[in-house]
């Protein structure tokens, strides 16, 4: 746990410490950003990392699982964060959402044999995911300025405090298994590595279209920051009246 | 007088609820008919690759003013431009929208356009929200902002719904093109060459899937 709370720690003092100008008023999109040059470094780390390492990596793994057995993966590792979800459910006052995720934990882990199939999908119960970061900021608090971490990519202070959370709420990361001390850090890393390979599988295409783009980094910090704000509401959009109050005038710049 | 004023009242409350959406109609119609023509021509069986191009470049013309719209995505730097960077960047610009467009509605040719409503920004400014039906179930919730120039309704930005998140195309390019310009002190040749390559790596991807 010890790195969780340094990288708790660490997240809220440069919370304490940042001042984060007001975007231009022409852009609504604009996202915040005083530690641009520490962040486009670590994004240039990042993608140094996914070049050499987890790209080739998730490469290889692909050509030796199956789709079908990538799924499984896939399925049985969602349904294994089905508590953390549950948890940041309850905390953000949604019962239905609660009870959604309540019964897939319960049928998938069941009937979806340990949750290698998303059975409860099948029935019509779709699945959401949620974590603390997200229930922080239904409790009103802001994200703090734009943040991109080694090895995790984009975030802000409030999401990775949240991470750190989301470990402590996961019923696996206090299991002990009797006879092998060592079980519960070998399976959480297996987690994090069939994850990791798994998410970069399925994000290829995404990836591929993101290096292309003009601004790479711009292009990621305001995606992360629009999306992140779409998840915490849910994925409903903000009342229309407010929707497209920002849009920049079109003919601003006419010659 | 006092039974009458309350059905007065609500009359002239619906009036005016009604009157906005009459004035959009004739956007909405706009929209309706010509998106559904630009994905028609994307899916018409009697045309080979090229003319499909040519005849979806024809209407995207029509539809949009691709010059404006490339001015918008450079922003203040449209001004200060010269105007023979200006021209080469709108060519470039032109071309490389344009198949981006083909790419991305290829995915929804031959669909009906579904107006559901539109909001009005001011008289000249409207968002008409739209759903693209897909036969997969897929869904897409596409808005088009349309202003109305010289008389002329003309479609300058396309968002797309992305679970809640409302993406604006051209709001984004824009946000990028600005952030190389700032880069690289406003140099035209940065932008046109970053945008030229853009165009390979998409043309590459087509054949590729061709």
């Amino acid at each position: 746990m010890k790195q969780y709370a340094a990288a708790s720690a660490l997240a809220l003092g440069l919370a304490a410490c940042a001042t984060t100008p007001a975007p231009a008023a022409t852009d609504p999109g604009a996202v915040p950003d005083p530690y641009e040059n520490f962040n486009r470094e670590m994004f240039a780390f990042n993608n140094e990392v996914d070049k050499y390492a987890l790209g080739p990596a998730a490469s290889a793994y692909k050509t030796v699982t199956p789709e079908f057995a990538r799924d499984r993966v896939g399925d049985f590792l969602s349904n294994l964060k089905s508590p953390v979800v549950f948890a940041n459910d309850v905390l953000q006052a949604e019962p239905g959402r609660a009870a959604d995720t309540f019964y897939r934990f319960a049928i998938n882990t069941t009937v979806g044999l340990a949750g290698l199939w998303d059975a409860a999908g099948h029935f019509g119960i779709e699945g959401h995911s949620e974590d603390f970061g997200q229930t922080l900021a239904v409790w009103g608090l802001d994200s703090g300025p734009y943040l991109v971490m080694p090895f995790i990519g984009p975030t802000n202070p409030r999401d990775l405090f949240g991470m750190g959370v989301d470990r402590a709420l996961d019923p696996l990361t206090w299991t002990e298994f009797d006879g092998n001390p060592n079980l519960d850090d070998q399976i959480m890393a297996g987690r994090i590595v069939l994850g990791g390979l798994n998410a970069r599988v399925a994000l290829d295409d995404q990836i591929r279209q993101l290096n292309e783009q003009p601004e790479p980094y711009v292009a990621l910090r305001r995606i992360y920051s629009s999306q992140r704000q779409a998840e915490i509401r849910n994925g409903q959009m903000q009342d229309e009246s407010e929707l497209y109050e920002d849009l920049p005038d079109f003919d601003e710049f006419e010659q | 007088m006092k039974r009458l004023t309350s059905p007065v009242i609500a009359l002239a409350a619906f009036a005016a609820l009604a009157l906005p959406a009459m004035a959009d109609a004739k956007t909405e119609a706009y929209v309706q008919k010509n998106a559904s023509d630009v994905l028609a021509s994307l899916n018409d069986p009697t045309l080979n690759a090229d003319q499909r191009t040519a005849k979806f470049n024809a209407y995207m013309d029509q539809f949009t003013d691709m010059e404006a719209v490339a001015n918008f995505a450079i922003g203040k730097y449209a001004r200060r431009f010269t105007p023979e960077d200006l021209a080469r960047y709108q060519k470039v610009f032109r071309e490389y929208a344009l198949a981006v467009y083909e790419s991305e509605l290829d995915a929804y040719r031959g669909e009906a356009v579904q107006v559901k409503d539109s909001v009005d920004r001011s008289d000249k400014d409207s968002i008409v929200n739209t759903v693209i039906k897909r036969d997969d179930g897929k869904d897409m919730d596409v808005r088009w902002r349309v202003l109305t120039r010289d008389g002329k309704y003309q479609v300058v930005d396309v968002a797309l719904n992305i679970d809640g998140n409302l993406i604006w195309l051209g709001i984004e390019q824009r946000a990028q093109f600005l952030a190389l310009l700032d880069r690289t002190n406003g140099s035209a040749d940065a932008l046109i060459d970053k945008i030229n390559e853009m165009k390979r790596n998409l043309a590459s991807r087509r054949r590729q899937y061709n």
